[in-house]
């Protein structure tokens, strides 16, 4: 009950937020588009921007018109440098300091029913597609009932869109109403429809996309053969971009979108630029009624290294970079050409679980390793022979406080015994909990052997491209190896490095900790074994996601129970309740070892980029810039 | 001379079907493949995938067939000019590699042109001068190019120009031109930007041709022969040019066979460096995902380059030295 009436509540205020028409009768717009509405290839900006346009505050002042932000990507696949810069627009949103708040964003609001089996969203009237088309509830019920249960399109179903297995339901009460619904409660589903995956939701337009579906085109087949289409629903992915991460999203000028910009040069085949122009009829405007964005164009460049990029913000023709230059290992040379390259350097608050997640593999097929392996005495001692602050100083410039991997504290989720236990540097108590499980011979070389008399070798992997990664395992090495654990450091490629880590192969692995906030519940891998990235037990986390695997004892059962009983409730109490319970069982089993507390994501800001906000947090789930609303930035001069 | 010509192209198939085999295998040895690599990618920055897509892009791409079964179907392929799907790109292979070979040719092809301009004259001018100041000038320079790698001048001139200069080198296009249609402006912007890369690529292979042209020269300059025309009085100038040097372009011309394959290797790394839009920095992160259809029409393509440029070699000497064309 408690739940539903904040729900309405919201909703409520949503609208009340929504409503902006006060200003509707003096929206202004960018120059460029002065001739078109002149010449009557437009309509006035009133008609476009829609009845109830959504109200961006900027960050800081009310921006001026013009100009073309630089971008850059590195490598083929790097479509998500577009998407969490430019693409994110979900029906509801995070807020930029992520509080856990949802705001209005497609949608103007929305209720959810007691049982979170049934959520109604309401849209904006007169929202428009960039090709001018309206927006209604009929582009939103085309993806969840022509394109989500396609066995072509979509072979394997997103799981925060199905509830065991069950795909969603839509009832569509008004052009601007919507129920989606499923028989079984999906208590995560809003959190899920504000992160990065919610834009699914919005993404395609019916009145285009239909066209190459044989359900509304008898032609669609043929017109996919002539445009070279192995089948339509290639075709359709190649003009649509059927799926957020799709490459192709990126590819077709012609795709109308909901977004802030359109793209005009495409992203394929060995381009080495991409560049988009402003939406006419975007949706969203500033507190003094100009149409949103500010800025005209953006121009991204496709490099083929991470240091050619770094080069171009050197040189001081990138705006804002945050995604393969901005890191600790560049900061003294990004730090040296701030002045020339005309930038500075901003720290975002990453939000992930720990700066590190080592883990031991619970499920090692070598039967004596698994033994030592799976003794939570032998991870303690590991845990105790690190001295924690000599790392943070050595590998994070001394940002950074010791901890083990666990949700951040200042969060509902923060757990204090999972994430200060065995924190203590202390050889001794290491050594002594070593020899009392039975690692107490040593070899000729003085270093320990196994129980059964053979030598215990541990390989520390960890991938060379991810340079911290690298240096971490190599300290670790030096660590464990002064109480005798004969560590070595395993330098791995990438492909081998997960190769070996998805068949169980590994020992021990150096990989990034993952969410720390409210996106524990939509990715809680380090927590249980939830996926084939919960790298302490692979084989435990394949049997949960029914890919083969090996059953795990009680206490994984247990908490997989727990995160169902989270799915089965929206009531944000009772959620961190019971995940509370679920990291007890965490901190019991202590998993994996962790470091130092996340340390801040570089940001490089060009000086003359106005409304960028400082200290933002970032992450997949809730990414930089998209989350700061990067239409309301603009350049000073 | 038509017959020696066909008899080379017919030795060219096995040699390419060779390189075919060679390429794929290479491909393959790597452990993992496509998308283990795409996995291990997306999951570094935080974004999260599904072990089911994998499976389902597995299962596309037919990763987990024999090794012999996947060549067949890729070589069949390429008989039908189908050269398979990127699974990077998620493109037809055919529309990335023509564009970036052409790029590739045409620079290398600038490069080669620049080199002989360049080298033929220098290496005359230093072995009629033997000794002399500009001599031991060009052999100072030859020996510092020949010792410098490639991709470490391209370093040092992007260094200089970004820290120097605050303008990054790099592309063969300024912005407004890189995805415009070909007009007489974007080719002049081209040739504004490519003296750079055909600087880098050519400056270690022009020095070494200086340096084979200076020595054949010297060679011939002493011979009799050259001695009986300028006692017939033959002017100085046109001498050399007609009797000594045209014997000694011979080796030079036979050069071409490996200066090529130099030239786009060389250009392999020098665009990676230098971010130009030809076929190396492609290739090279085809194989960093082991985006093997992809990766395998470079490899295939760069290796009937080099074939190429031996059979042009070959007509060449035929034609400049009729004892090559009769054997």
């Amino acid at each position: 009950m408690k739940h539903m009436r904040l729900a309405a509540l919201t909703g409520i205020s949503f609208l009340a937020l929504g409503s902006a028409s006060v200003w509707a009768q003096n929206y202004q717009q960018s120059p460029v588009l002065d001739a078109l509405v002149a010449s009557g290839d437009l309509p006035a900006v009133s008609e476009r921007v829609g009845a109830e346009p959504r109200v961006i505050v900027p960050v800081s002042e009310v921006g001026k018109y013009g100009g073309t932000f630089r971008g850059g990507m590195v490598g083929g696949n790097d479509r998500n440098m577009l998407f969490t810069y430019f693409g994110y627009e979900p029906l509801l949103a995070w807020d930029a300091d992520w509080t856990g708040e949802v705001v209005p964003n497609i949608a103007t609001g929305y209720t959810a029913s007691e049982d979170s089996t049934s959520f109604t969203f309401t849209l904006r009237e007169g929202m428009k597609w960039s090709d001018g088309s309206p927006f209604t509830a009929d582009d939103v019920a085309f993806f969840i009932q022509d394109v989500l249960p396609d066995e072509k399109l979509f072979p394997t179903k997103p799981g925060w869109l199905t509830v065991e297995g069950e795909l969603p339901t839509i009832t569509v009460s008004s052009p601007t109403e919507f129920t989606i619904s499923w028989t079984k409660p999906n208590g995560l589903f809003i959190i899920n429809a504000a992160s990065v995956y919610g834009v699914q939701l919005a993404l395609l337009n019916k009145a285009y996309c239909s066209q190459f579906m044989p359900k509304y085109n008898p032609d669609a087949e043929a017109n996919a053969t002539a445009a070279g289409a192995a089948d339509w629903a290639e075709h359709m992915t190649n003009m649509c971009g059927v799926g957020i991460e799709n490459i192709q999203r990126w590819r077709n000028p012609e795709r109308p979108t909901l977004e802030a910009w359109h793209i005009t040069e495409p992203y394929e085949a060995g381009a080495t630029r991409v560049a988009f122009e402003r939406n006419p009829y975007y949706w969203k405007v500033d507190t003094s009624g100009n149409q949103l964005p500010y800025i005209d164009g953006l121009s991204i460049s496709v490099n083929a290294e991470a240091q050619t990029l770094l080069l171009s913000v050197l040189a001081g023709e990138i705006d804002y970079e945050v995604r393969h230059t901005a890191n600790a290992s560049n900061l003294p040379v990004l730090a040296e050409g701030m002045e020339a390259g005309n930038f500075y350097i901003s720290a975002r608050e990453s939000r992930v679980g720990n700066a590190l997640a080592i883990s031991v593999n619970l499920n090692s097929h070598d039967p004596v390793k698994a033994g030592i392996f799976g003794n939570k005495d032998f991870r303690v001692a590991l845990s105790h022979a690190l001295d924690r602050t000599a790392i943070i100083d050595t590998l994070f410039l001394g940002q950074g406080t010791p901890q083990q991997v666990s949700p951040r504290q200042g969060t509902p989720y923060y757990n204090e015994r999972l994430a200060t236990q065995y924190l203590e540097y202390n050889v001794e108590e290491a050594n002594r909990l070593l020899d009392s499980i039975g690692l107490d011979k040593r070899g000729g070389n003085g270093l320990r052997l196994a129980p059964d008399g053979s030598p215990l070798v541990v390989n520390v992997a960890a991938v060379t491209a991810l340079g911290a990664n690298a240096d971490a395992a190599e300290l670790l090495v030096q660590y464990w190896q002064a109480v005798g654990i004969d560590a070595r450091f395993s330098a791995q490629d990438r492909t081998r490095f997960y190769e070996e880590k998805t068949a169980s192969q590994h020992d021990v692995v150096v990989w990034g900790a993952t969410s720390g906030g409210i996106d524990v519940f939509i990715d809680p891998r380090d927590y249980f074994p939830f996926s084939t990235e919960s790298n302490f037990a692979v084989d435990w986390a394949k049997f949960y996601i029914g890919d083969g695997g090996v059953e795990p004892p009680e206490y994984v059962k247990q908490q997989w129970a727990l995160y169902d009983q989270i799915k089965g409730t929206s009531d944000t109490e009772q959620q961190a309740a019971l995940f509370q319970q679920l990291l007890e069982i965490t901190a019991d089993q202590f998993y994996q070892i962790g470091i130092s507390t996340a340390i801040p994501q570089l940001a490089v800001v060009s000086n003359n980029l106005g409304n960028v906000p400082e200290g933002t947090p970032t992450g997949w789930i809730h990414p930089d810039p998209g989350t700061l609303n990067t239409e309301q930035f603009y350049f000073k001069n | 001379m038509l017959i020696f010509i066909l008899k080379r192209i017919a030795g060219m198939i096995p040699a390419m079907l060779a390189i075919s085999i060679l390429a794929f295998t290479v491909i393959q040895l790597p452990p993992g493949d496509y998308v283990s690599t795409y996995a291990a990618q997306i999951a570094q920055s935080g974004e999260s995938v599904d072990s089911a897509v994998l499976n389902n892009l597995r299962e596309r791409y037919g990763l987990g067939e024999n090794v012999v079964v996947q060549y067949f179907k890729w070589i069949g392929g390429i008989a039908r000019g189908d050269f398979g799907d990127s699974f990077e790109w998620n493109q037809p292979v055919t529309d990335l590699v023509w564009g970036r070979m052409g790029m590739t040719a045409l620079i290398s092809l600038l490069t080669l042109l620049t080199m002989w301009a360049v080298s033929l004259p220098i290496g005359i001018i230093s072995a009629v001068r033997q000794y002399s100041i500009i001599d031991y000038l060009t052999t100072t320079f030859a020996f510092l190019a020949t010792a410098v790698p490639e991709f470490l001048v391209a370093i040092v001139l992007l260094y200089i120009s970004t820290m120097w200069f605050g303008v990054s080198v790099g592309g063969l296009f300024s912005p407004a031109f890189e995805n415009a249609p070909l007009s007489w402006a974007k080719a002049w912007d081209f040739l504004q930007h490519a003296w750079i890369p055909i600087l880098v690529i050519g400056l270690g292979s022009t020095a070494a041709l200086t340096r084979i042209m200076r020595a054949n020269l010297l060679d011939e300059l002493h011979k009799p022969y050259v001695e009986a025309a300028r006692a017939k009085g033959l002017p100085e100038t046109r001498l050399i040019l007609a009797y000594p040097v045209r014997v000694a372009l011979n080796p030079f011309i036979s050069t071409i066979g490996w200066v090529l394959p130099a030239l786009i290797s060389g250009e392999l790394i020098v665009s990676t460096v230098l971010n130009l839009p030809t076929a190396g920095p492609l290739l090279l992160q085809a194989l960093k995902s082991q985006d093997m259809y992809l990766a395998g029409a470079f490899i295939l393509l760069t290796g009937g380059l080099v074939l190429i440029g031996t059979l042009i070699s070959d007509i060449l000497l035929a034609i400049s030295d009729p004892r090559i064309r009769m054997s």
